[in-house]
């Protein structure tokens, strides 16, 4: 589809403007075709990011509320350093329209043969878009076992939003 | 008939001048939102084939470096709550199957700059054995990020350092009609409820018939033209018979919505914009 003519303008002019661009291309060339679609936009703005954990004999959990970008380090574990929550904005959804946000229950972090289950939530499970940007968090709870080895844990989640 | 896209179709959308004007992205977001590699823009929202031609989707690299997508066709669930259940690969029912084998789409791995839009080209594969109805996948799009060398320098000696890496995505429903399909809905059972986040108006959706229905919900005072609420795209799909519409209340919507109130569930404008279904309550 590459040779197609075609013009799509993103973003860059006002709803105004758009409706005044598209009739006048249309009456320019007589074969015009002018479709208006909806379109949406998702962009992470932070990082899910736990700082950094240190284990103990004692099992622990850390806990990052989608509220707040405090973690809660319980017995067991010692945080050091920031934390902060992950952070998503869905933009551009037409007014009134009901978008999921759909994120898993859990994934596992693993380091070598060392791994660790995170406890996935996001802080909406959907909303209603009021035609503004809607902005949304992912936090979690992290199971730290006893004497968890040191190390770099990697991983990944999915987040998708939704269409019904 | 299921008519197929073939070369033919193709060739007629490439030589057509074609004007795709994306709405409604707010300007403003652009420059207060930092944007990062692997965020994206997807139009339209929803794709319906009924076997005449073609389409395409478009997807627009908005983030501030190169990225690579993939786009995979994935198959969901509507629950009893209207929210899309995963679907695992073997547990999916021959209709399921059969939405995987006649969506055709391409590429399905693209890498673009930052701005450059894509178009995602979607058709049909012919399967005239294939027996009426309706069938769909969701079509996801979502970024593949870039492997980040882990700093040896940086790793700490003593604790846990955590590296989760979003793989992050937007999904929209590719339905696919083919021969006689239709459906008819309707609303009881109006009441208040409530979620985590406070009070809900609630009301059943009941389907019939061999295809989803899509639409706004509006919800009225008698009498009265302006709603005092519309939810949009509210689906309703052939894997469940019945659902559960659920609105959150604000306390002055909460208000508003006590004594008699009418809730009506009209086609979406683009498809004609017709009354489905509608349902007179009285809340306390």
């Amino acid at each position: 589809m590459l040779n197609k003519t075609k013009f799509a303008l993103l973003g860059v002019v006002a709803a105004a403007a758009m409706a005044s661009t598209g009739a006048q291309a249309a009456t320019q060339t007589a074969s015009a075709e002018v479709d208006i679609v909806a379109a949406v936009q998702l962009a992470q703005n932070d990082g899910l990011d736990f700082g950094v954990v240190a284990s103990s004999g004692t099992a622990g959990t850390v806990v990052l509320p989608t509220a707040s970008n405090t973690r809660v380090c319980s017995a067991g574990v010692t945080c050091v350093g920031t934390a902060l929550r992950g952070r998503f904005t869905v933009s551009g959804a037409t007014s009134g329209y009901v978008v999921a946000i759909n994120v898993p229950a859990t994934t596992t972090l693993t380091s070598g043969g060392n791994n660790m289950v995170l406890t996935l939530a996001p802080s909406m499970t959907s909303f209603s878009s009021t035609g503004a940007p809607q902005i949304f968090f992912v936090g979690g709870s992290l199971a730290v076992g006893a004497n968890q080895a040191a190390g770099t844990y990697t991983g990944s989640y999915n987040v998708s939003a939704d269409y019904q | 008939m299921f008519k197929l896209l073939g070369k033919a179709c193709w060739l007629t959308a490439l030589q057509s001048v074609k004007l795709a004007i994306l709405l409604p992205i707010s300007f403003t977001v652009a420059s207060t939102a930092a944007y990062a590699a692997g965020d994206l823009l997807i139009a339209p929202t929803r794709v319906v084939l009924d076997g005449r031609r073609g389409t395409e989707v478009i997807l627009n690299n908005i983030g501030n470096e190169e990225a690579t997508y993939r786009i995979t066709l994935e198959l969901r669930r509507m629950n009893a709550q209207g929210r899309l259940d995963d679907v695992d690969a073997e547990k999916a029912t021959d209709q399921e199957k059969s939405a995987l084998d006649v969506i055709r789409y391409a590429p399905r791995r693209v890498t673009l700059p930052p701005n450059q839009p894509q178009s995602i080209r979607i058709g049909l594969q012919p399967n005239e054995a294939l027996p009426d109805g309706e069938y769909r996948a969701h079509m996801l799009f979502r970024a593949i990020p870039k492997a980040t060398p882990v700093d040896a320098a940086a790793s700490p000696t003593e604790g846990l350092k955590i590296q989760i890496i979003p793989i992050y995505g937007i999904s929209i429903p590719v339905i696919v009609r083919k021969g006689n399909v239709s459906a008819t809905a309707a609303l009881a059972n109006v009441r208040i409820g409530k979620d985590n986040e406070g009070p809900t108006l609630e009301f059943d959706m009941n389907r019939s018939g061999n295809r989803s229905l899509f639409g706004e919900i509006h919800v009225t005072k008698p009498g009265v033209s302006e709603p005092l609420h519309v939810s949009k795209g509210i689906a309703i799909y052939p894997e469940i018979s019945r659902r559960v519409v659920s609105i959150p209340l604000s306390p002055e919507l909460a208000a508003q919505v006590r004594g008699d109130i009418v809730i009506s569930y009209y086609e979406a404008p683009e498809a004609g914009g017709g009354l489905i279904s509608q349902v007179r309550a009285v809340l306390p």
